[in-house]
């Protein structure tokens, strides 16, 4: 596990994931090993990338710019959910942020059942 | 009946308290659900011993922290968790609401009713998990928790704060006697029975003796069955603790039984299995003495400054054949202040309850005997030692000295006054007249088969025609010689209209 994180990691140049270096690597992984490469991949990316999910898209460019300097470094990807009804929902890996109507709504009722 | 007015005045008042501020959670995603433990990604945040809520509003506490990856032991249903779910933290440690109107009620481990009751809420919380009190918060064990059991009080007393093991083979009375203990603590102690892997039918039976002799007004039974999951039998006993320590913090004597430990260790060393731990002797993981360490540590006696409470703890361990060297039964003997050993061989005999009396031993308890028990237990547990010997020679000799002859009968009187019906606990006085029944020779002239008829009569005897004596040997002080010569005098009176 340990040595296929190192693998993971070493796919990298420049912070990019490195397609020739990818193809290098996976020659030498057996079925499950490749399983565990591309989890740990996939755990690295979602690392780089902060999902802001809107209930409208119709967003600012200036608010997205003030988003971005909150996360320096990720890439901010922009998602659309009509459920929100208002405000935002931000996920930075295993961090969920969450400044909507909807989560409010069942915070309120959550309460009020306790 | 509340009123719609009063209801919407509650709301009210709970949207005034309502936490307006933006929700922040830690997540994770389901790796893997192995027999009840779920490795989950993410939860990076996450602290040891958190809960965390599933998609399926199932719980789970963290018991494993690895570098990428946390586990998790689920406190319900494995079945409906499935790869790919989200976790979320709670940032919330174990805990369990208690209030005072937890006696009188069966919960799990969760507090959660088993008994068709309502939740305990606006209790206060107790966390499972705590640290013992401190040396400086302590003072040393210096009063008697009665147990109503003549062999117990008199040879291995148990004081308030004391943890003193219930050990033996299985259907020797182990139980049996912790109920009588309860059943004795009536108006004094506080009781939380904690049932970890016992069959239903047992758990309802001891429930139902508990009800029956009104003892359940004042205990709370903790229960985790037999086909609970392994989490909630490890959860159980310190769910048992921490409701003892809320009343405790009142200033309250508290007495907890863990009905057994031998079951929990199991549970224990299922999930240190499941969750890849290293496995040592008899596979149990590497913690298993500091899993009952830490447990039997939050026995305590606190001192004046600290409210003066205490909590005093019986755990139950079964052995496999008598044998006291096995693993988790030395393990635990090391930890707690003494042991109460039950044979089978005794038991079988008719000797109940079956006390091993030479391998029974109450480190602490001696200090908390009351001065009139303490008085004539020693002289008779001298007797009984004495006897021990001279009956294993006696077998090879047939013709023996007069001497030898009359402790050998004196032994044997012991070992039957000794002996107590189940759910029959005595009181200080009727013990105290018992125990010098046989030691002051009063019944060297009954009839050995009449013995237990003598004393069950003379009991009644006393109640009846010398009440004020009986009160003056309840209060616990060293009898005087006058009150020895008074009873010796009610002994002839009664041998008189004794009748065989």
């Amino acid at each position: 596990m340990k040595k296929i994180k190192n693998l993971a990691l070493a796919s990298y140049k420049n912070g990019n994931l490195d397609s020739l270096l990818v193809s290098k690597f996976i020659k030498q992984l057996s079925r499950k090993d490749l399983k565990i490469y591309i989890k740990i991949l996939k755990s690295i990316e979602s690392k780089k990338n902060v999902v802001l999910t809107v209930a409208d898209t119709n967003i600012s460019g200036e608010f997205l710019k003030k988003t971005k300097n909150l996360f320096p470094g990720k890439e901010i990807i922009v998602k659309e959910d009509k459920s929100l009804i208002a405000g935002l929902k931000i996920v930075d890996f295993d961090m969920v942020y969450e400044f909507n109507l909807k989560n409010k709504i069942e915070k309120i009722s959550e309460f009020i059942n306790n | 009946m509340k009123s719609a007015e009063h209801i919407l005045k509650d709301l009210e008042n709970k949207l005034n308290n309502f936490d307006n501020k933006p929700s922040i959670s830690n997540i994770g995603i389901v790796e893997k659900n192995t027999d009840g433990v779920i490795t989950v990604s993410g939860l990076t945040q996450a602290q040891m011993g958190e809960i965390v809520e599933f998609e399926e509003k199932e719980k789970g506490v963290i018991l494993n922290l690895d570098e990428d990856s946390v586990s998790i032991i689920l406190l319900g249903k494995s079945d409906r968790i499935k790869e790919g779910d989200s976790v979320k933290s709670t940032g919330k440690l174990l805990n369990i609401n208690v209030s005072e109107k937890i006696l009188g009620r069966i919960v799990d481990p969760l507090g959660n009713p088993l008994d068709d009751k309502p939740k305990i809420i606006n209790g206060k919380d107790m966390p499972l998990e705590k640290v013992a009190a401190g040396v400086v918060e302590r003072e040393p064990v210096n009063t008697p928790l009665k147990t109503g059991i003549k062999a117990i009080d008199a040879m291995i007393p148990i004081g308030r704060g004391q943890r003193e093991l219930i050990i033996g083979d299985r259907g020797t009375g182990k139980t049996a006697v912790a109920i009588d203990t309860i059943i004795n603590q009536k108006g004094n102690v506080l009781c939380i029975y904690v049932a970890i892997g016992q069959k239903r039918s047992t758990t309802a039976q001891v429930i139902e003796k508990l009800r029956e002799t009104k003892a359940l007004d004042y205990t709370t039974v903790v229960n985790a069955s037999a086909s609970d999951p392994a989490s909630l039998l490890y959860l159980a006993p310190y769910a048992g603790v921490a409701i003892a320590e809320y009343f405790m913090q009142k200033g309250k004597d508290v007495l907890v039984i863990y009905d057994d430990l031998t079951k929990h260790a199991w549970a224990y060393r299922q999930i240190s299995l499941v969750l890849r731990r290293p496995a040592g002797r008899e596979a149990y993981p590497g913690d298993i003495f500091y899993l009952h360490s830490r447990l039997l540590e939050r026995a305590v006696k606190m001192n004046k400054d600290n409210g003066g409470g205490s909590i005093t703890a019986l755990p139950i361990i079964e052995t496999q054949a008598n044998d006291l060297s096995a693993y988790i039964p030395t393990n635990v003997i090391s930890i707690t202040d003494g042991q109460i050993f039950f044979l089978t061989d005794l038991f079988y005999s008719g000797v109940r309850p079956a006390i091993d009396a030479g391998n029974s031993v109450s480190r602490v308890g001696g200090a908390a005997q009351t001065p009139a028990i303490k008085s004539i237990a020693g002289k008779m547990r001298l007797e009984l030692a004495q006897y021990n010997n001279l009956a294993a020679f006696a077998q090879f000799g047939s013709e023996l000295d007069e001497a030898t002859a009359k402790q050998l009968e004196r032994g044997k009187r012991t070992i039957e006054i000794l002996k107590q019906p189940q759910y029959q606990p005595l009181s200080d006085a009727f013990e105290f007249l018992s125990i010098w029944l046989v030691t002051s020779g009063s019944i060297d002239d009954i009839e050995f088969s009449q013995i237990s008829n003598f004393e069950n009569e003379y009991h009644q005897f006393m109640k009846r025609k010398y009440e004020k004596l009986l009160n003056a040997l309840s209060k616990g002080g060293k009898p005087d010689e006058k009150t020895l010569s008074d009873l010796e005098k009610t002994v002839s009176e009664f041998k008189k209209i004794f009748k065989v």
